[in-house]
C-alpha cells in the first residue's frame, strides 16, 4: 500500500472552483450536487488525515470510518453552527426531492424533529462559508 | 439571592448580576454550584435530578434514545450552564440519527435569540469549556443549534 498523503485530498481548490461559480444562476442541480460535493471531500479529507495521524478505520485497508466520528469531532472542536449546516443540507439535497421541504432527523419519523430547508444560492453561499471553516480545523488536525 | 454570572450579550463579555429566579426550583443551589464551571453542576446532581431537569425540553418518548446515546448527567449539566451563563433560552432537546444508519448522532440543544455569529460563538466557548473542565467525551455528542440562525433566505 503506498503511504498516505493528506495532500491528495486536499478540497482547497474544489471549494475555490465551487465559490467562482456563485452569481452564475446556477440550477437547482448544480446545487444540489455542490452542497453533496462539498460535505464528501470535507469527509474525505478528514478521513485522510485520521490515517496520516495513525488511526485506522474499517475493511480490509483500514481506510473506511464512520461519518457519525467525522460529525462528532467536528462538534466537539465547537463546529456546532457549520457541521449542524451542513448535515442538514447535505441530507436534504441527496435525500429530498421537493424545495423547499422540511427534512426530519430522526429514525422514527412521526416523532422526530423537522428542520425547515430551502435549496438556493444563498445556502449554498453559507455552505461554502461553512466549509471553509470546518477546512481551517481540518488543516491543523 | 443573587449569583454573579459572566453574561456574553452582543459577543461583549459583562459581569452581571441575575436573581436566583432564574435557577430552576427543583435544584438545590449553593453559591459554589453557581460558579461558571459545567464540571460544578455535575458533580452536584444525580440521575434523578439531571432527568428532572431535562424533562422540561425533552419530549418523553424521547428520553430513552436520548440515555442510551448520552451521560444524562453531562446534558443537564450542560443545559443549567447555559441558560446560566447566556442570555438565552432553550425550546428542546432531541436526538438526531444518521438517516442512512439510524446510529445516533448528536443530541440538539435548540436555542431562542441569537444571529450565525453568536451561536458560533455560544458553540466555540461551550466546546472548550467541556474539554477544558473535563468532560471532552460529552462536547461532541452536544450540538448547539440556533433556530433563527437556521432560518436562511
Amino acid at each position: 500500500m503506498q503511504p498516505s498523503n493528506a495532500n491528495k485530498l486536499k478540497p482547497h481548490k474544489l471549494l475555490n472552483y465551487f465559490e467562482s461559480l456563485l452569481s452564475n444562476s446556477l440550477d437547482e442541480v448544480f446545487i444540489r450536487r455542490i452542497i453533496s460535493a462539498v460535505y464528501f471531500s470535507l469527509f474525505n479529507y478528514w478521513s485522510i488525515k485520521n490515517i496520516c495521524k495513525g488511526n485506522k478505520g474499517k475493511g480490509n485497508n483500514n481506510d473506511s470510518f464512520p461519518h457519525t466520528q467525522f460529525i462528532q469531532d467536528l462538534a466537539s472542536s465547537g463546529l456546532d453552527p457549520q457541521i449542524y449546516f451542513l448535515y442538514v443540507y447535505r441530507v436534504a439535497v441527496d435525500h429530498y426531492t421537493l424545495n423547499p421541504t422540511k427534512v426530519t432527523l430522526t429514525s422514527h419519523p412521526y416523532k422526530g424533529r423537522t428542520q425547515n430547508v430551502k435549496i438556493d444560492e444563498n445556502i449554498l453561499r453559507k455552505i461554502l462559508e461553512s466549509a471553509k471553516d470546518v477546512l481551517s480545523f481540518l488543516d491543523n488536525y | 439571592m443573587t449569583e454573579n454570572f459572566t453574561i456574553y450579550s452582543n459577543l461583549e463579555q459583562t459581569q452581571i448580576s441575575i436573581s436566583s429566579k432564574y435557577i430552576p426550583d427543583n435544584i438545590t443551589t449553593t453559591t459554589e454550584t453557581y460558579s461558571n464551571s459545567i464540571r460544578s453542576i455535575f458533580n452536584m446532581i444525580d440521575e434523578k435530578e439531571a432527568l428532572e431537569i431535562l424533562k422540561t425540553y425533552i419530549d418523553k418518548d424521547c428520553v430513552n434514545r436520548i440515555s442510551n446515546f448520552i451521560d444524562l448527567r453531562g446534558l443537564a449539566s450542560i443545559v443549567l450552564w447555559l441558560i446560566n451563563t447566556f442570555p438565552i433560552n432553550i425550546s428542546s432537546i432531541s436526538i438526531t440519527e444518521d438517516v442512512e444508519s439510524s446510529q445516533p448522532l448528536f443530541v440538539e440543544i435548540r436555542i431562542n435569540n441569537c444571529d450565525w455569529e453568536e451561536w458560533k460563538y455560544l458553540a466555540k466557548y461551550t466546546k472548550d469549556t467541556l474539554n477544558r473542565e473535563g468532560l471532552g467525551d460529552i462536547a461532541g455528542k452536544v450540538v448547539l443549534v440556533c433556530n433563527q440562525a437556521m432560518q436562511i433566505s
